[in-house]
């Protein structure tokens, strides 16, 4: 039982002593207790002692922390090792996969997953082999390591089960024989086009030229994929080790590979939406000049306008483009309305893809694991309770003086804030849809979806 | 001074002079401010009747044309060589008093020309898929909105040439579109063009310059042109045109008159502005 306390050769009136009863281990594991309770050096802080408290038993802590078990050092420098050997190895290919993903983005405006992912994975093996340098095992490199071991496993389970079915070229001749069968549906979609899709009646030239323009784009897809099979067969078998890198990297290798085999489909919605927009912007200026009006760009809104007097080419000339696009309307609208639903169909399949890469690159398994097994490393609140000193009142004749004892626990914080403290930002953004600018490009076909 | 004096000074309805009597004073001359309805002779309503009369007779032109080229009665070649004679001689009569240079109009007639050869064959096709009722439907209201905002002369807010010279070459490709040949197509759009951009500025010529006999001559023609054409090529048109005709001339007119009498408009010196919307 407390007696006195003295501090500085003065006696302290035990009224005033506050004893705080703490396991050390609880708080010199837990990394986010430090960050929660900010302890700055120069502040003062006479009224919030908790911060300077807690950074005192950190500091005590790592003083004292100076043998650090042989396993564990041992183990550490194996990984050092395992990740700088691989991050020299990957010094060559990074240099080449980063200028190929930047002339794919900068001439053709097309931005390849596969190698979007496999940048994002040297990156963050990078940043793994910074956080265990310093010798300090943080929640992010254990989120990071746990991450890429998955990863990797899941992959090379899914190519073991996957070869245990099909070889290589079978399942590079499944794929050809998948998008010739595409382009033979694509054909025959063009020719129900061609004739009375759905009950309309559409104007017959100019659905008959369409679909001729078209299948003619088909026919050259084809003869295109005949013409590269052999490139394509080897650029297989570099596909099929990349995805031993990792299951996100498969999954990205296959969007990409979708992108490919639905090229075509995609050239058709360029050119759908090209006159969609053309249709559009000319029906809007040509009914506004058939009313005799026009749109006053600096004033932002539509005067009227008379144009030169009661012959004039530009009147006969609306006259005429009005009345055609009027006419014409239903069957570019068709054809449009066709190429569009693909392409959204293909966007949905895309965005589901990505949203599976993003998940497996923001795996936070780890952090989960260590939320249900209650590790200290991620308890990151304090509380007090008070404990009562039942000695006091078997010796209390008269009431004296007793410090208030208190007994510190340490709680777990939200998963959320973890999540939030254990992150980089070589983790990728969500994926989430612009759904204004796709809504506005189906409508007005300006911007490409 | 006394009530003899205002007797002899007549109280005047404005305001900018000092006038000897009190303000809330209300004289004999405050109503009769200015004319409450002008009067009408029968004649004069006759004779704006006569513009009507013509955009109704070149409207139904049209559709006998059309009526004529697709029954095979006449030949396209036949009424496109006439089309064309009487724009020239049109134009000639014309020349003095248009404002643009020679080189303009044959660039004009040119592009015309151009423009509705290549439209032909893309026009010939436009319809296939519409009923024959939807066309007919179509260009009857077409032309009966043509009739309502044409510009015959005077400042109303409903007439809109622009929409109205539009109007007309819409309801010419709905007809066009009908017909079999290339050169039909190219025919019946250059008759609409003639009738309906050239005729009207012809017309307005005609009631300028040459004053109104002339003008009453003009109508009797046209009239008379297209009764014997009716009466050829489509005459299940007859009925409509003659109670057209009867209508515009003079059952309008008559109701016309009739109706100033219950007209109320009184005019000031202190109406509203009116802004000019052109």
């Amino acid at each position: 039982m407390l007696q006195s306390v003295t501090i500085l050769q003065k006696n302290v009136s035990l009224s005033e002593v506050n004893l705080v009863l703490y396991d050390s281990r609880e708080i010199s594991e837990s990394e986010l207790v430090g960050k929660k309770f900010l302890y700055e050096e120069e502040k003062d802080h006479g009224n919030d002692i908790v911060p300077y408290f807690v950074h005192c038993v950190q500091r005590e802590s790592r003083d004292h922390e100076t043998r650090v078990s042989r396993t564990r050092e041992s183990w550490t420098k194996l990984l050092l090792l395992i990740i700088r050997s691989f991050l020299v190895l990957s010094w060559l290919p990074k240099i080449a996969l980063g200028s190929l993903h930047s002339v794919l983005v900068k001439r053709f405006d097309y931005s390849s997953s596969a190698l979007q992912q496999l940048l994002l994975r040297i990156t963050q093996i990078e940043t793994l082999e910074e956080e265990v340098r310093e010798q300090k095992r943080t929640l992010l490199s254990g989120r990071l390591l746990t991450m890429i071991v998955v990863d990797i496993l899941t992959g090379i389970t899914v190519a073991c089960i996957i070869s245990h079915y099909a070889s290589v070229n079978d399942i590079y001749t499944y794929f050809c024989s998948w998008t010739k069968l595409l382009a033979g549906s694509v054909e025959r979609l063009l020719q129900w086009l061609s004739g009375v899709p759905a009950g309309l009646k559409l104007n017959q030239p100019l659905t008959q030229a369409l679909s001729a323009f078209f299948s003619y784009h088909v026919h050259l897809w084809r003869l295109y994929l005949e013409l590269a099979d052999p490139l394509l067969r080897s650029l297989a078998w570099v596909l099929v080790w990349l995805g031993m890198c990792g299951a996100s990297v498969q999954v990205a290798i296959l969007s990409d590979l979708l992108d490919l085999a639905t090229l075509h489909l995609y050239c058709f919605y360029v050119y759908g939406a090209r006159i969609h927009m053309l249709q559009i912007s000319l029906l809007g200026s040509q009914w506004r000049a058939f009313r005799g009006r026009k749109w006053n760009p600096l004033k932002q809104r539509v005067d009227s306008h008379d144009k030169g007097g009661h012959v004039s080419l530009t009147r006969v000339l609306t006259a005429v483009v009005f009345t055609l696009v009027i006419f014409l309307l239903p069957t570019t609208t068709i054809y449009y309305l066709v190429f569009v639903l693909l392409r959204v169909g293909l966007n949905l399949m895309r965005g589901a893809m990505s949203l599976t890469v993003w998940l497996l690159n923001i795996n936070p398994l780890y952090l989960v694991l260590l939320n249900l097994s209650a590790s200290n490393r991620v308890k990151g609140d304090i509380y007090f309770s008070t404990v009562s000193a039942p000695e006091v009142n078997k010796h209390s004749v008269c009431p004296v003086a007793a410090p208030l004892v208190l007994h510190l626990h340490t709680w777990p914080t939200a998963l959320s804030e973890v999540l939030v403290h254990a992150h980089t930002d070589d983790f990728p953004p969500k994926p989430s849809p612009d759904w204004k600018l796709i809504f506005s490009s189906i409508m007005f076909g300006e911007n490409l979806l | 001074m006394g009530p003899d004096y205002l007797m002899e000074v007549e109280w005047r309805r404005v305001l900018w002079k000092k006038q000897p009597f009190p303000d809330n004073h209300v004289g004999d001359s405050f109503l009769r401010v200015s004319k409450k309805r002008r009067e009408l002779l029968f004649s004069e309503t006759l004779y704006g009747a006569t513009a009507v009369t013509q955009e109704i007779c070149s409207c139904l032109g049209l559709v006998v044309v059309f009526f004529g080229i697709s029954e095979r009665n006449v030949n396209a070649a036949g009424v496109l060589a006439l089309t064309a004679s009487l724009g020239i001689i049109g134009y000639i009569l014309t020349r003095a008093q248009l404002a643009s240079s020679a080189k303009d109009d044959v660039k004009v007639a040119c592009f015309y020309v151009v423009l509705i050869a290549c439209a032909s064959p893309v026009v010939k096709s436009l319809t296939g898929s519409v009923a024959t009722d939807s066309i007919n439907a179509c260009t009857t209201f077409l032309l009966i909105l043509r009739l309502v905002v044409h510009d015959y002369g005077t400042t109303v807010a409903i007439v809109n040439p622009t929409v109205s010279h539009n109007v007309g070459v819409f309801a010419s490709v709905c007809l066009a579109s009908r017909l079999d040949s290339d050169l039909d197509v190219f025919t019946l759009m250059t008759v609409a063009v003639a009738l309906f951009a050239l005729f009207p500025s012809f017309r307005r010529y005609c009631r300028v310059q040459l004053g109104r006999c002339w003008d009453l001559i003009t109508t009797v023609v046209v009239v008379v042109c297209t009764t014997s054409g009716i009466l050829l090529f489509a005459p299940h048109l007859l009925l409509i045109f003659f109670l057209a005709l009867f209508l515009c001339n003079f059952f309008i007119p008559a109701l016309f008159i009739h109706l100033q009498s219950h007209k109320q408009n009184i005019y000031g010196p202190w109406d509203e502005a009116q802004i000019e919307d052109r």
